[in-house]
């Protein structure tokens, strides 16, 4: 009231309890990938992987290389398989594309393909129908961060049935960027900015499952078992929280400021002179420390059927593998896409895990 | 081409606006806060209001006679204050002083009237009850160890019933007693010099334990029991014997008053100091500002006394009962304390929200470095020999002596030296106990070092150190005393012998020095130290944190980095009141320290690198001030320091190359470089390492002393 009210920076949740520091991505056996982004596993047990602007097929970790299945116009930024090998492809700026395992398009979305404008992610539903989530966004990476700080929602999850039906399960929403459906059929999408999950009930009414997360929720894929395997793409920062609540620096900082260079979370960990650092992180003797505060993270949460942390798997502030985008379990082991160190990862067996 | 020979160049150079002393009702309020006695100005607000108020409502209070009538009748109660001053000082509480009063009373009637003593026997005797009473009680409470508060309630009890059963005895005898004593008379009613002889004797007390406790062991033992009991114990300090005296010289004093008041009234009665303790007691607090053992303010203690005893005096002329008064006098002994507390509690607070005082500070664009940009990606310092690793926790600044034998500061407080050829043997060469940073040989090749906390030294040897200062004159402007030379940072050496060196910041310490970055106001200043006389001034005053210094090589000018401007001055040695111009500015990075380069140029180093968020930042106080408030220390926005470099000027301060490492370097902060015999030696105060590089075009021949020094010159 009378502008006298000070606004609080958000809470942030510690890393504590089952989210301790570790450093198990750190140390996960590694395979180069050119921009990984999203993951998703074929009917035929083979883990796909996005790749620029291709798809790459993996059969066994350790035997066979990575081989091109389908490559398209845009980079891809969302990849999901149905049981029937039906894949859908999020392209940037591009709509969304959906294709058969041989890597023929046609199939029952055709009205689909260009009622968006940027899938961050996709998932099909157990009825067959496709979900998709739209950032909004138009420019791609140059409005990435825009989102963060322009604070009004323009995401969209929409469903698209096979006959060619659609209806928009939520909009307004702060950067949706991974989307499950629970074993009970409900929808749930990770709006990024918003660091929380959400559940969708009948295209209004929302309400957080998990929310104050301590980074900002990616993809995220659902486990055999019950549960979730969640990817978080960047920390939260108390700097950044702290700039949400300055409109007029971060007006400033808009205008003034090439992106690259704001207070503002990062996929890769840069050494580049102009990103600003915090004061915590200054090196000693030439090392940044693993509790150093960084604008760049990685981090992949278990989640447990009711959405409570069970388990983690860090890349701390002195690591490369930040950026996590998407992770899921494959043949028993944690799989991520580390944006940050264009690498796919094979973490460790998910029973040591949880 | 040197400066002499284009003398029109420094003209020609823009000159620095003069910064003003800091003036903003934030720092003069932290300031304010931050000072000893600041406590002890409350009492004197209090006491100065109750006067204006009483001048306003009541004609006549303050005339002579009044006052002499006060003085009078007040005397013997502020020594007893004065004596509850001692106890409380250590730790304790007397609750007895009234009954002890009231007994030492009735024992001098006695003597006087019944035992027909003479007057100064009766007098001594009367204060060795006293003092036998505190004795008694300085037996419980410091030698058995019983608490203050029980015990001195139980000598309350004890000497109030001696006191009721001995004057029942004897009061109708006393007071028809007809001894007259010219010397009791004169004790009781006359002046001396117009005032009461009762006055003089506390003005006299007050003066004695005023001395006691600034000059002498005993009374610095008091407060120190007072102030931390355990730590007084650690320092060697015999507790039971300070408590036990200190008890007894506050009998002894209540002895004192008994008698004055005999001498005074006459006569006792049973109601003879009672209720003493408590009207003391509060008058005290006041004073004090809270009940606060191990202080010694007898002034304050008696202001607080005079507030209390003229309120009282006021409100009973005023026609208030007794009772009344008495639950004022509760209410203001509570109110006191609260506040007290409350104020305690925050005060450290509220202080550490109100120091940081960010301005708006505007830092000069960026200049074009071209190819030499960071960005360009030539990293001439890759490949860079690594010395001492691990050996030297922040070498701050390096040096080199005509051997060859390397110099430099650490963390802890050393400073190593590393032998030439190879630099392979490293040993401590001298400890200093602050945190050296820069470092210069003088004509006699002694090392003269900067040391942050401490000032400015000489070591004229392995471990012979000597202090040439460490406090420079203080400024008017400045409510903190700024005498102390917070932070030496760096230092060099006129022809002449008189060093100047700079004093990177007033209001920061080498572990906080980072929050000056954050405050962005001038809060440093060049120093300069002549060793014929041995006397230090200020040469130029609020300057944005002054760090490297470097005369140039005619000998004539100065050159001071200013790192949070990313600017270099230059000062003409021979006018150094015109203040500065700029030599460089627009830097890329945080300049740190600058030295002379073989081929007439100067060395700069880099100790971070700036940001367009930061130098954003730079221009919004209020955003670092609410940061500062909201944000953790840890997540602050800060300068990359992370990364650095060197760049080379040429003498005119254009910059003409510059050295950077990788990335990920080992030589990633540079905040000194010295020339040496074709070698390039770099430090870094948050490194574990000294880097060597060699330069391809610099003369083989040229070291630093030499340039300073010539031989046989």
């Amino acid at each position: 009231m009378f502008g006298l009210k000070k606004k609080k920076p958000a809470r942030i949740s510690l890393l504590d309890g089952p989210l301790s520091p570790n450093d198990l991505l750190e140390q996960a056996a590694s395979l180069q990938v050119n921009e990984p982004d999203d993951l998703c596993i074929a009917p035929d047990g083979s883990l796909l992987v996005s790749s620029g602007n291709s798809i790459l097929r993996l059969k066994d970790w350790g035997k066979g290389s990575l081989e091109p299945v389908a490559e398209f116009d845009h980079e891809i930024i969302a990849l999901a398989c149905r049981e029937d090998g039906l894949i859908a492809v999020g392209l940037a700026g591009a709509g969304v594309r959906v294709i058969t395992q041989q890597g023929k398009v046609g199939s029952g979305f055709d009205g689909a393909e260009k009622s968006a404008e940027e899938v961050r992610a996709c998932a099909f539903a157990k009825d067959g129908a496709l979900l998709i989530a739209d950032a909004g966004t138009k420019d791609g990476e140059a409005s990435f961060l825009q989102g963060l700080y322009d604070k009004t929602g323009m995401g969209r999850v929409i469903k698209f049935s096979e006959g060619g039906k659609s209806n928009i399960l939520a909009d307004s929403l702060r950067f949706p960027y991974g989307l499950v459906e629970t074993g009970a059929g409900e929808v749930m999408v990770c709006e990024s900015w918003a660091a929380r999950i959400c559940q969708l009930e009948n295209g209004a009414s929302e309400k957080s499952v998990l929310q104050d997360a301590p980074g900002y929720p990616a993809r995220i894929h659902p486990l055999s078992g019950g549960g979730y395997i969640l990817s978080l793409f960047s920390r939260r920062d108390p700097l950044i929280e702290f700039v949400l609540t300055e409109p007029e620096f971060m007006e400033r900082m808009k205008t003034e400021i090439d992106p690259k260079y704001w207070i503002a979370p990062r996929l890769a960990a840069t050494a580049d002179y102009r990103v600003p650092i915090q004061m915590g992180a200054t090196r000693l003797f030439g090392e940044i420390k693993p509790w150093a505060p960084s604008f760049s993270y990685g981090l992949i949460i278990i989640l447990d059927e009711y959405f409570t942390p069970l388990a983690s798997a860090q890349s701390r502030a002195n690591g490369k593998r930040h950026g996590i985008t998407s992770a899921l379990a494959w043949q028993g082991d944690l799989i991520a896409v580390s944006k940050g160190s264009n690498e796919l990862l094979k973490v460790t067996a998910m029973d040591q895990l949880i | 081409m040197s400066l002499v020979e284009d003398s029109n160049f420094l003209s020609g150079q823009p000159k620095v606006q003069k910064q003003r002393a800091v003036l903003s009702f934030r720092r003069i309020v932290s300031d304010l806060l931050n000072r000893n006695w600041i406590e002890g100005a409350i009492p004197f607000i209090t006491f100065f209001v109750l006067v204006t108020v009483i001048l306003i409502t009541t004609d006549g209070y303050f005339a002579p006679t009044n006052l002499k009538t006060l003085a009078q009748y007040s005397s013997d109660a502020a020594i007893v204050t004065i004596a509850m001053l001692l106890v409380v000082a250590i730790g304790g509480i007397d609750l007895s002083v009234g009954s002890t009063f009231a007994l030492c009373a009735f024992v001098a009637l006695y003597l006087f009237h019944i035992a027909e003593l003479s007057i100064y026997l009766a007098f001594l005797l009367t204060i060795l009850c006293g003092t036998l009473i505190g004795f008694v009680n300085g037996f419980l409470t410091g030698i058995l160890g019983c608490g203050a508060l029980l015990a001195t309630l139980g000598t309350m009890i004890t000497v109030r019933g001696i006191f009721v059963i001995a004057s029942q005895a004897y009061l109708v005898e006393i007071s028809s007693s007809a001894r007259f004593d010219e010397a009791w008379e004169y004790i009781g009613y006359e002046n001396f010099m117009g005032v009461p002889v009762s006055f003089w004797a506390l003005v006299v007390v007050t003066i004695a334990i005023y001395l006691m406790f600034k000059y002498t062991r005993f009374g610095w033992h008091i407060l120190a029991v007072g102030g931390n009991r355990k730590a007084a114990r650690h320092a060697g300090i015999d507790l039971k014997r300070v408590i036990l005296l200190s008890y007894m010289l506050g009998g002894t004093l209540v002895g004192l008053a008994g008698f004055l008041f005999a001498a005074r009234q006459n006569s006792a009665g049973s109601d003879t100091g009672v209720g003493l303790e408590f009207f003391v007691l509060t008058g005290l607090v006041l004073g004090l500002g809270g009940f606060t053992p191990g202080r010694g303010s007898v002034f304050s203690t008696l202001l607080g006394f005079a507030t209390i005893y003229i309120l009282g005096n006021v409100l009973i002329n005023a026609g208030f009962r007794g009772d009344f008064i008495n639950g004022a006098m509760g209410l203001i002994l509570i109110t006191v304390l609260a506040i007290d507390m409350k104020y305690r509690k925050e005060r450290h607070r509220i202080l550490a929200r109100a120091y940081l005082d960010p301005a708006t500070m505007k830092v000069d664009p960026v200049q074009d470095m071209g190819k030499m940009a960071l960005e360009s990606g030539k990293t001439k310092l890759d490949g860079a020999t690594l010395l001492g690793v691990g050996e030297v926790d922040g070498p701050e600044d390096v040096i080199l002596d005509r051997e060859g034998n390397l110099y430099c500061g650490t963390r802890d407080g050393r400073i190593m030296r590393l032998f030439a050829p190879d630099y392979k043997r490293v040993e401590t060469f001298a400890k200093t106990g602050g945190r050296p940073l820069g470092l210069a040989f003088d004509q006699d090749e002694n090392l003269i070092v900067c040391i942050a906390g401490m000032g400015l030294y000489k070591i004229s040897g392995p471990d012979q150190i000597e202090r040439l200062t460490s406090q420079t004159s203080r400024s008017w402007t400045s409510i903190e005393d700024d005498r102390q030379i917070r932070m030496a940072d760096d230092l060099d050496i006129a022809p002449d012998g008189r060093i100047y060196f700079t004093d990177a910041t007033k209001r920061y310490e080498m572990e906080t020095w980072g929050l000056d970055l954050l405050e962005g106001r001038p809060n440093g200043r060049l120093l300069c130290y002549d060793p014929v006389r041995d006397t230090t001034k200020t040469v130029c005053d609020n300057m944005v944190f002054p760090n490297g210094v470097c005369v140039t090589h005619d000998g004539r000018h100065l050159l001071v980095a200013s790192t949070w401007t990313c600017s270099i001055l230059i000062f003409n040695l021979e006018r150094m009141q015109d203040g500065p111009r700029y030599f460089a500015r627009g830097l890329p990075g945080y300049p740190d320290n600058i030295n002379r380069a073989s081929d007439g140029g100067y060395w700069i180093a880099l100790a971070g690198m700036r940001s367009p968020v930061i130098d954003l930042a730079m221009e919004d106080p209020g955003f670092r001030l609410r940061m500062a408030k909201t944000v953790p220390p840890t997540n602050w926005l800060f300068g990359n320091l992370n990364i650095g470099g060197v760049l080379k000027s040429d003498a005119k301060g254009k910059v003409i190359d510059a050295y950077w490492d990788k990335s990920d370097g080992p030589l990633y902060m540079i905040t000194s470089m010295r020339e040496h015999h074709g070698s390039l030696f770099l430090g870094g105060v948050t490194n574990n390492k000294i880097g060597r590089i060699d330069l391809e075009n610099a003369d083989k021949d040229w070291n630093g002393p030499d340039s300073y020094w010539p031989k046989g010159n």
